[in-house]
């Protein structure tokens, strides 16, 4: 039919490519990238494959990659939270505060914290209606101010014995706080493709007004977002505790750009509308094995920050060229 | 003499659909030229290949002699604007659909603001340019108001203002009058035609036959990309048009039954009123009124309307532009509140709060912004449909298949997806194919057809028919597919729904309606049953005149004369010339005093209220804010308020100040910079290194700001190269740049300063330092860029509307590199300040700063979407943020809590703006 002149397509940025549920050529390349990068490195430093090193690289990943998860659907429903690494700071502390009654009374804090900010956050921008990025960046500021209220500049150590093993001993080969974020991206990815739920959510990323007016709780859906991200944020700062078996003020704080980066280097556009899962994945995978491999071969973390910045601008570089050809 | 558009054997193929196959015509100056044809012909992207907004794959276009496009161009790209930008100097003018107005934007700015092709901008020179455009147009509209705010007629009027304005010798309208009701459209009509007959030449787009027919001098119909008849008007008659727009197939159906209707119903209609009494009688439902409006009100649009629908029936609200009878719909649906009077529905009352309350109730509504809306663009046509029909009933009716994919999750609803698609026509690949890549019209069924997935086809108990609201259904739609919707509509309404259509267009209303009720100036003005609806009876209701002389209506009665603004009228009275337009919308300060008193007040005072108003409250309330909190804040630690706790506050409060300016001007233009705390870190440390290592004062500090220009203009390359989105991009940056800082420095301190750098952080003007003028200098200088010249005002341009600003010539990437670099060298700046302060440098500084620089940004009022936000409004901002900052450590306050209070008080901030904006919107 008509033949898409630029001055009839609503925005052409958003319905040139989708990406719900399918296949997604930016995660695949990035994940070859990655394989291509591991083995280099594997070549140089045969400790790369060690069973020991993917324990150090899959736990902190899956921490972020649960924040991740969040952020993704986040996204996709066209918002953003930039609360998150502070939730994690903020239920980090508190939990560990609780941790002397026992691993029970830990894990409840955490998650009653994740889910109390969370809950804040989508109240303010579910049934309030305000802008995500102003709300979320309020929050971040509000919810470690509060961190560090409580908490103060030391940090907890007395975490249950039970709770800090379950940072050491993996499970089938691979730390249970893989199992845990390979499960919850399994959940998430069913419900944001084949559930209304999810088909709900990207609606309402991809036209708010359209959203309203066909009848879609906008309110509910987008209250469920953010309390969702929230109880993730807990679960992650429980397992951070775990790995780390000691709790600080600040230790959420270098969370949030590695989440927000893995989700924009998987592919999934920032104005939302839709989003990928598998891509998420791919960036989180992507991001660990580069900093993984690049501190193997004796790089300073400082360089591996700057590397982390080049990759995420060239991942989404090469979206957008490939977009523009696309045309 | 030379034609005024010369097109030969253009073609142009997206793809694997050739848009244009070989079209060529001649346009002469002084012609109305009327370009017709189905959806999909190829006419959009003909007038884009005018408006050298693209590229010719092959053929030639000549402007007044001159080559637009020459055969078989180089390169061919046509999308970086240079083709735009020749195709304005040769005097093409297209006015768009869309009208690629700055919402918000002034109307005179709008008119006239980027008339002068110079670096400044002069407000009064652009007043004086818009108010004699707009003299031209014979139309008042309110000069200072923002476009955005203006309803569609005065937006359509503002794009011709700005037009010719601009002595634009060709004229290009993509359905002028597709968004104007029946009265404006004549009014616009006439317009056109004076334009013609002083020497412009004007292709004109439109589906409405007859009233292109009343200025058209030649009409070119294009079908799949060709032209298929290229005539003078009076050689081509409807019956002709008809069958070179559809086909031969089509001919007979369009000639017959669906244009050619006189003022009598339609057979086919008649049929439809009959079936409905005989339905209802036969299941003794006697049409009570389902759906009643008493006296209801609602401010700024309507009022005092009572009227009742009856299930059974279609009623047609009719009126111009702005008459209020698109708000009355939407109010009936939830999306608009009542302030007085009430509705009942189905004996009970009726007080929606929003859509889904509505459409639980059975009312349905299809609104009239599709874009906007309407539709999910990046979901499939299965998904659009799904969803709608998901939000109306959780129950799916038994006839869908029950297979889920997962337990309890989205219903297959493939099957039931392909027969709505093949119900409604809808034109698509599959029923997977993306809303978005669907054609005009074809949006339009998909529409119609998710605004009626509650099947009629599914038994409602009598007590419970539904309500349908229609606001413009068939806008955009091609004739065969427009019968094929009214069909559809009327069949509704025999199985019995109330159905009320909102209706511009004269066709639609005379083949709907049963009753039409007519609006004018937000009151119910006539209301006319099927029998009295003829033609001229309802044009006279519509403008609200007498009885008109039917022999007024006919083309060759019309008064074309330009020279005279009033010219003497046939009997009747009607407004087919020269009259005024209706008095534009008064402004929500001045809305007490009528026009005329207005026009009174002295100009100058006006605009300062009116500036006030718009621009100030927000600002107001944030002065008024700091004043109390100094105050109480001084209450509680009388320490605060003297001269010493002041004047430090504002050596405080400067690098921040300085950093937020830059940001407003990011974030003017909808972006971003989080990369602005390692921009600050690098220049400290670097003019730390450079001033240790000896370097004279002047070369260290240019070295400086230069490396801050380059970081800014590293990111700018990042977002107008590589078109990676600013928070991303500068995300990138921010850890780029950090990492090789701390990599070379490797968190060591420098802090053997020479005496001149610590010279600048020492306090030695009455208290203050360097840094507290250079602030006061860099505000004075941006708040000049911003209000006084070209490059400023583009920033807000591109903010309000960046699609506009390109069809415009705003240049994006230079706009993009001025303001990132200049964010670049304002962080550079600040960061000589604060090493000039702190007496030290480190690679680890200013850790987090981007947020607080947002946060005063944002609590100055900016707007995080961009093109709106102002330098009194940062200032402010950052001043909060400093008095807070002082009042605490003043009142022993541990510093932990600064988080606190300051995260609460940008809660507040944004809760503010966000009061401030539904406050707007309900005006």
């Amino acid at each position: 039919m008509n033949p898409t002149p630029a001055s009839t397509t609503p925005s052409p940025a958003r319905r040139r490519f989708r990406l719900d549920g399918q296949f997604n050529p930016q995660a695949a390349i990035l994940l070859l990238l990655s394989l291509a990068f591991a083995i280099f490195t594997g070549v140089r430093q045969p400790e790369f494959w060690s069973a020991e090193n993917w324990q150090l690289l899959l736990s902190p990943l899956a921490e972020t990659g649960l924040l991740a998860l969040g952020t993704t659907a986040i996204i996709a429903s066209g918002g953003i939270d930039l609360s998150i690494g502070a939730i994690v700071s903020l239920a980090g502390v508190l939990a560990a505060g609780a941790g002397p009654h026992g691993v029970a009374a830990l894990l409840l804090v955490a998650l009653a914290a994740g889910l109390a900010c969370g809950a804040l956050n989508g109240l303010l921008i579910g049934p309030l209606g305000w802008p995500p990025i102003l709300v979320t960046l309020g929050a971040m500021i509000f919810f470690q101010g509060l961190a560090l209220s409580f908490g103060g500049g030391g940090g907890y150590s007395h975490i249950p014995p039970a709770w800090a093993a379950l940072g050491l001993s993996p499970w089938a080969g691979l730390p249970p706080a893989f199992w845990i974020f390979a499960l919850a991206a399994a959940a998430l990815g069913v419900a944001l493709y084949q559930s209304a739920w999810g088909r709900e959510i990207a609606a309402i990323g991809a036209n708010p007004a359209a959203a309203r007016v066909s009848g879609l709780p906008l309110a509910a859906r987008r209250f469920s977002l953010y309390l969702l991200q929230g109880g993730l944020c807990g679960l992650a700062a429980a397992l951070m505790i775990a790995r780390l078996a000691s709790a600080r003020a600040d230790m959420g704080i270098n969370l949030m750009l590695p989440a927000i980066a893995a989700v924009v280097l998987g592919g999934t556009p920032i104005a939302g509308g839709s989003s990928s899962i598998a891509g998420t994945a791919a960036g989180l995978l992507a991001f660990y094995i580069l900093r993984n491999g690049l501190m193997l071969q004796g790089v300073s973390p400082y360089l591996q920050d700057a590397a982390a910045g080049a990759l995420l601008i060239a991942a989404v570089a090469a979206y957008q060229w490939r977009m523009k050809s696309k045309r | 003499m030379a034609a005024a558009i010369e097109a030969r054997a253009v073609s142009k193929r997206f793809g694997g659909v050739e848009a244009l196959r070989g079209a060529g015509f001649r346009l002469e100056p002084g012609q109305v030229l009327a370009l017709l044809g189905a959806n999909g012909a190829g006419k959009s992207t003909l007038i884009q290949i005018l408006a050298g907004a693209l590229a010719p794959d092959a053929g030639a276009v000549e402007i007044q002699g001159q080559p637009l496009w020459r055969p078989f161009p180089e390169g061919n790209a046509g999308m970086d604007g240079s083709g735009a930008a020749r195709a304005r100097e040769l005097g093409v003018a297209v006015i768009f659909q869309d009208l690629g107005l700055y919402p918000n934007l002034s109307v005179a700015e709008n008119i006239a603001g980027d008339l002068r092709a110079g670096r400044l901008y002069h407000p009064r020179q652009v007043r004086r340019a818009a108010t004699e455009a707009l003299a031209r147009l014979n139309a008042p509209l309110p000069l200072d108001r923002p476009a955005g705010e203006l309803a569609a007629g005065y937006r359509q009027l503002t794009a011709i203002a700005r037009a010719l304005a601009r002595q634009a010798g060709i004229l290009i309208l993509d359905e002028p009058t597709a968004a104007l009701a029946e009265a404006e459209a004549q009014r616009l009509l006439e317009l056109v035609r004076r334009m013609a007959d002083s020497g412009h030449a004007i292709i004109f787009i439109s589906h409405r036959l007859r009233e292109i027919r009343q200025i058209a001098d030649r009409f070119l119909v294009l079908r799949d990309g060709r032209v298929v008849l290229d005539r003078p008007a009076a050689q081509a008659g409807d019956a002709v048009l008809h069958q070179a727009m559809f086909g031969e197939a089509a001919s007979a159906l369009a000639a017959g039954d669906v244009v050619n209707q006189t003022a009598a119903a339609p057979p086919s209609a008649a049929a439809f009123s009959g079936k409905t009494a005989a339905t209802l009688a036969g299941e003794n439902i006697a049409p009570a009124p389902w759906l009643v409006s008493e006296n209801a009100g609602s401010a700024g649009a309507f009022a005092g309307v009572s009227l009742q629908l009856a299930p059974g029936q279609v009623t047609v609200l009719a009126g111009m532009v702005g008459a209020g009878q698109s708000e009355f719909a939407r109010a009936l649906f939830g999306l608009r509140r009542l302030d007085r009077g009430s509705f009942r529905l189905r004996g009970k009352t009726w007080r929606p709060r929003q859509p889904r309350q509505a459409l639980a109730a059975g009312v349905h509504y299809l609104p009239a912004d599709r874009a906007g809306e309407g539709l999910f663009p990046s979901l499939t046509v299965e998904e659009n449909l799904a969803l709608a029909r998901l939000a109306i009933s959780k129950k799916w009716p038994r006839s869908l298949p029950r297979l889920t994919r997962f337990a309890g999750l989205f219903p297959r609803t493939a099957a039931w997806a392909d027969a709505e698609i093949a119900a409604f026509g809808i034109r698509c690949h599959s029923r997977r194919s993306l809303a978005g890549s669907l054609s005009g019209g074809n949006q339009q069924k998909l529409l119609l057809a998710k605004t009626l997935a509650y099947s009629p086809a599914e038994a409602t108990p009598a007590a419970e028919v539904p309500v349908l609201i229609l606001d413009e259904p068939t806008a955009g739609v091609d004739i065969a597919a427009k019968a094929d919707m009214h069909a559809r509509i009327r069949l509704l309404a025999a199985e019995g729904w109330a159905v009320l259509v909102v209706s511009s267009e004269l066709e639609e209303m005379l083949a709907l309606g049963d009753r039409i009720i007519i609006f004018r100036a937000g009151r119910l003005a006539a209301s006319l049953h099927r029998g009295q609806a003829e033609r001229a009876r309802l044009i006279a209701a519509l403008v609200g005149a007498g009885m008109p002389d039917p022999a007024a209506l006919a083309t060759d009665g019309l008064d074309l004369n330009p020279q005279n603004s009033e010219p003497p009228l046939p009997a009747g009275d009607l407004p087919l010339a020269t009259s005024h337009w209706p008095a534009a919308p008064t402004s929500p300060v001045a809305g007490r005093a009528p026009i005329r008193e207005r026009r009174q007040i002295s100009a100058r005072f006006r605009s300062f209220r009116l500036a006030l108003a718009r621009f100030g409250h927000y600002e107001t309330g944030l002065g008024l804010g700091l004043a109390a909190m100094l105050l109480v804040a001084g209450l509680a630690a009388p320490r605060l308020l003297s001269a010493g706790s002041l004047v430090s506050m504002l050596r405080n409060a400067s690098v921040l100040s300085i950093l937020s300016l830059g940001m407003l001007m990011v974030m003017l233009t909808g972006g971003i910079d989080i990369s602005v705390g390692a921009m600050l870190a690098i220049s400290s440390v670097l003019v730390a290194k450079l001033a240790a290592m000896g370097w004279p004062a002047p070369l260290a500090l240019a070295a400086t700001l230069a490396a801050g220009l380059i970081l800014g203009a590293g990111n700018a390359a990042c977002i107008a190269e590589l078109g990676v989105p600013p928070i991303v991009a500068t995300l990138g940056t921010m850890g780029l740049y950090r990492g090789l800082l701390l990599e070379s420095t490797g968190g060591n301190w420098i802090t053997s300063l020479p005496g001149w750098l610590r010279a600048l952080g020492r306090p030695n003007l009455f208290g203050f330092d360097l840094s507290v003028p250079a602030a006061a200098a860099l505000a004075a200088a941006v708040w000049w860029l911003l209000g006084r010249t070209q490059p400023g005002r583009n920033l807000y341009r591109y903010g309000g509307a960046p699609r506009a600003a390109r069809r415009w010539g705003v240049p994006e990437k230079k706009l993009l590199y001025g303001v990132y670099a200049g964010m670049g060298f304002c962080a550079a700046l600040g960061g000589i300040f604060y090493v000039a302060q702190l007496g030290a440098a480190q690679g680890n500084a200013a850790v987090g700063y981007e947020l607080t620089v947002i946060a005063a940004v944002v609590l100055g009022g900016a707007d995080i979407l961009g093109g709106r936000g102002s330098v009194l409004g940062t200032l402010l901002g950052v001043l909060l943020l400093a008095v807070i900052s002082a009042s605490l450590v003043l009142l022993h306050v541990p510093a932990f809590w600064q988080g606190v209070v300051t995260g609460s008080l940008v809660l507040v901030g944004v809760g503010a703006g966000q009061f401030r904006r539904a406050r707007e919107l309900a005006r």
